[in-house]
């Protein structure tokens, strides 16, 4: 039988910022950042990145949009 | 609607039925090949070329890609940039355990950052550090936010353990906050000498 890997808490704290636990294990994880303060400082933060980088991506020029739905028309 | 009903609008000819297609997902394939090309032109030229593909692709009734259609673009952007730099041999794969001066140079902090989301120098800078990630953790970050792709997808796409991509993941995350920091602690000091 395959041996099911365990996850480090490191890890862990990375599925929660990006929303892939499941509800309960979400409610769990919620618990502890309650009660440590650096946990919930490195939520913080890392969060913030992530926030950060949703918010620098970019869009492509008016002519290439143009170029791409003059070509999907044809 | 969901794309996989735009997808089969547009195979019935409906040709507005790609502009939402491409209006819902041309930032993440412009932003995905960007932060690999490192060049706007470039990056316009290419998004127009998965754009086409894409196009080809739906026309010709070869698209087949279960619903996921924001994974199968994404994915088509990544190795299209990728291919094209490798074919250019202008490529350089940065690895992990290469130092960067870059770390410790950009002026910019978490804290003002928070303050001031909006900030378009903030996200110009934040395209600067992700453009010079190691490629590893580059490659989890643009699959994970753009492609909308889970850890575990990534782990499988790519040939690692989930504990790899999350690990990769948090580095890369790790490493864009301590190169947002050094001058926020500047900062603190400056005033704190006033």
């Amino acid at each position: 039988m395959r041996m099911k890997k365990t996850i480090t808490n490191d890890n862990e704290m990375l599925q929660f910022v990006y929303g892939e636990f499941s509800p309960a294990k979400n409610n769990d994880f919620k618990t502890k950042m309650l009660l440590d303060n650096s946990l919930y400082e490195e939520f913080r933060e890392l969060n913030l990145v992530k926030q950060l980088i949703d918010e620098s991506a970019i869009c492509p020029k008016i002519t290439t949009l143009k170029n791409i739905l003059a070509y999907a028309k044809a | 609607m969901s794309d996989a009903e735009l997808v089969s609008l547009y195979q019935s000819n409906n040709d507005r039925a790609f502009k939402v297609l491409l209006n819902r997902y041309k930032t993440k394939v412009y932003s995905t090949i960007y932060f690999i090309v490192k060049d706007r032109d470039l990056a316009d030229d290419l998004t127009q070329d998965v754009f086409c593909k894409v196009i080809d692709t739906i026309r010709g009734g070869r698209y087949n890609e279960n619903g996921k259609f924001q994974q199968w673009v994404v994915r088509v952007a990544h190795n299209l940039a990728i291919d094209h730099y490798r074919k250019n041999k202008k490529y350089q794969m940065v690895r992990e355990d290469e130092d960067f001066e870059l770390f410790n140079l950009l002026p910019i902090s978490v804290e003002s950052a928070e303050k001031t989301l909006e900030n378009k120098e903030t996200h110009k800078m934040l395209r600067k550090l992700i453009r010079q990630l190691p490629f590893e953790q580059k490659q989890v970050l643009l699959m994970r936010h753009f492609a909308g792709m889970t850890f575990q997808e990534i782990a499988d796409m790519t040939g690692v353990s989930i504990n790899t991509a999350l690990g990769r993941m948090r580095y890369a995350l790790i490493n864009l906050r301590k190169m947002l920091t050094p001058i926020y602690a500047y900062e603190e000091n400056y005033y704190q000498r006033q």
